[in-house]
């Protein structure tokens, strides 16, 4: 305890640097723009900053970077609730309620209670990140390939309570997810499949670029054919924004299971910020007095979604700091650029070099007291495209999500994946497909298969042997007690009472 | 309209099987340590595509059959009309991109599906095409350095 206190003072000392101040000012804003931006990840804008960091010192380095992190998976949410196109793949479970509040004209508010609520997600995770880091991060050790396959399974399981109107219609939506994911090269034998001979694909389906045609050209389409000049509201971001955000409050269980859940799974590597939201949303979906509002336009379902991904922030750098195992992508390229400054990443991380660790986490803190103004701010006036003409927003849209696509690679293959991905998306939407299982399908799917071929591996490819090893392993019963749970909750809402 | 719906139903389900069990055939095109995981997946969605196929064969509307009017037809045609023309015109912009460049090939495109969809107005369409590309040069050209397709023009 005595090494954590004089580890934050001279941490605080270091903090106090005007010119560290400013950089976790300048991250916040290009933060929240490369997460606003569809197309651009918070792994891309951290990426991209980590050479910069080069003639800097440690501290003022990883502050940067920190707030880039912090403020691009908050930003994300602003696209996703004004445009219904998510700004990165955090953001896609905070589209199913942000958009349709947007839709009724109640964008402001939608974006007020994101903006709240990833600060309170991401304050609590660094509290976590301050004082749980050791022991949390022994507990994520003990997860093995079959728990992180099981852990994938679960996370698909909530397909069963997505789908509202026809489950075999979610369920084969999930299953085209897992699917596409594993277009590509197999995990461990590199063979490639369902590649059509596109160079591009061996690596897999890009998440982004499947995001964006998924939601952005069925959007399109839809205002077009609406053929209402103006979508209906509002740039009152800003108006009576501090009632709003305080409205977060109210659901103070709600913000407490949200960010648990943000941070365990951040912890656990592999796992991410979209399936945290996921995971949460599912959660309180089914603890929510009013259930039948998800999809429609639930705060509830922007709070927990928001809460979630924020709270992996502080998640997934306990393992990354303690351990040297990043939480995810981001955390990973954290991690590079820790090193990159002299770092080396471990238990001792936390003795040799306290004061620029914890001058690292407490710069988290201000990130996220930051970018509450700067994203309410930029957000005012990404606000006011809503109120752009159906004609001039749509071809716009179009044209960003065409720039979105061929920003992950530089190649306009990806561009023609998206508009494929975009057919479909609209396809799917014209039958009634639920399209929100084929992006969780998406997401967890290369882990799920990776998982798995790395526990058949440990027992030598015997179906039987990885049956007895998952009935024998305390943490895969109770994943797999979770996952019966979640299918359980979803086939009984489909059930004749 | 029920008839309708039944019928848009009935052909999707029918598409859906189908594509699942060519899936399921291509999934057997390669090595088994490769495919398990496919083939489980194909095989799953194959059985749901069937289970919605029936589904949808028991969902049929009791009433007398009746053939499609043109009107029904029509109209089914003329709600395709805006989907059709986005794809299409999606798919010409980013086919120029490589050939004309990219400013190029984004002014035509803003400029032309502005004026389908109903904008007329000369300077409206110009400037709001200009802006975006002054953002797009500035944040992804300038700011992150990324190399945007020239092609013969710019």
């Amino acid at each position: 305890m005595e090494v954590l206190f004089s580890g934050i003072i001279k941490g605080g000392l270091l903090l106090l640097d005007p010119m560290t101040l400013f950089l976790i000012m300048a991250g916040t804003v290009f933060g929240i723009v490369i997460g606003a931006l569809p197309g651009l990840t918070s792994t891309m804008g951290v990426a991209l900053l980590v050479p910069v960091t080069f003639g800097m010192s440690p501290a003022m380095g990883l502050a940067l970077l920190g707030a880039i992190y912090c403020s691009s998976t908050y930003a994300g949410a602003i696209s996703a609730i004004l445009l219904n196109i998510p700004g990165t793949p955090a953001n896609c479970c905070t589209m199913l309620d942000g958009y349709p509040m947007t839709q009724k004209g109640e964008s402001g508010r939608a974006i007020a209670l994101a903006t709240a609520a990833s600060a309170v997600g991401g304050f609590l995770s660094i509290f976590a990140l301050l004082f749980l880091a050791p022991p949390l991060a022994e507990f994520a050790l003990k997860f093995g390939a079959q728990e992180y396959f099981l852990l994938a399974i679960f996370g698909v399981s909530v397909i069963a309570s997505l789908s509202e109107r026809n489950m075999v219609k979610g369920l084969i939506s999930g299953c085209l997810g897992l699917f596409l994911s594993i277009v590509g090269m197999h995990p461990l034998t590199g063979d490639v499949r369902f590649t059509l001979g596109i160079a591009e694909l061996y690596d897999g389906l890009p998440l982004v670029v499947a995001l964006i045609g998924l939601y952005s050209i069925p959007e399109v389409i839809s205002i077009l054919e609406s053929k209402q000049e103006k979508v209906k509201q509002s740039w009152s971001v800003g108006r009576g924004v501090f009632t709003q955000m305080m409205e977060i409050f109210k659901h103070k269980i709600l913000l407490f299971r949200a960010t648990v859940i943000g941070i365990i799974v951040g912890i656990i590597p592999g796992a991410g910020c979209s399936i945290a939201s996921f995971v949460a949303y599912d959660d309180a979906k089914r603890f929510s007095k009013n259930p039948s509002m998800f999809g429609k336009g639930s705060p509830e379902g922007v709070i927990a979604s928001e809460t979630a991904n924020n709270a992996v922030v502080g998640g997934s750098l306990v393992p990354a700091l303690t351990l040297g195992v990043p939480g995810n992508a981001v955390s990973a390229v954290l991690l590079g650029g820790l090193m990159i400054h002299g770092l080396k990443p471990g238990p001792a991380l936390f003795i040799e070099n306290s004061a620029i660790v914890y001058c690292f986490i407490l710069s988290l803190f201000v990130s996220n007291l930051v970018f509450v103004p700067v994203g309410l701010f930029i957000a005012r006036y990404c606000a006011r495209l809503i109120e752009t003409p159906a004609s001039i927003l749509g071809p716009l849209v179009i044209g960003l999500a065409v720039m979105g696509s061929y920003a992950v690679n530089m190649s306009t293959v990806e561009v023609w994946i998206m508009l494929a991905i975009g057919m479909l998306g609209y396809l799917m939407k014209e039958f009634d497909v639920p399209r929100e299982p084929l992006v969780l399908g998406l997401v967890l799917g290369s882990m799920a298969e990776g998982e798995l071929a790395r526990a058949m591996s440990l027992v030598h490819g015997s179906v039987s042997g990885l049956i007895h090893s998952m009935l024998t392993s305390p943490i895969s019963l109770i994943v797999i007690g979770l996952t019966f749970l979640s299918l359980w909750q979803g086939i009984k809402k489909h059930l004749p009472s | 309209m029920v008839k309708n719906s039944y019928k848009k139903e009935l052909g999707f389900s029918i598409l859906v099987t189908l594509i699942c069990a060519l899936l399921v055939i291509c999934s057997f095109s390669y090595a088994k340590e490769s495919s398990q995981f496919p083939r489980f997946l194909t095989a799953t969605m194959l059985a749901l595509s069937l289970i919605l196929l029936v589904q949808t064969l028991r969902s049929r509307p009791r009433q007398p059959e009746m053939g499609e009017t043109d009107q029904e037809r029509s109209s089914f045609w003329a709600s395709q009309k805006v989907p059709f023309l986005v794809f299409f015109i999606a798919a010409l912009y980013v086919a120029l991109i490589p050939v004309i460049g990219y400013f190029t090939s984004t002014i035509l495109f803003l400029v032309g599906t502005m004026t389908l969809f109903g904008r007329h107005r000369l300077f409206v369409m110009l400037g709001t095409s200009m802006i975006f590309l002054v953002v797009i040069y500035a944040l992804f050209v300038r700011f992150l350095g990324l190399h945007l397709p020239e092609g013969m023009l710019f």
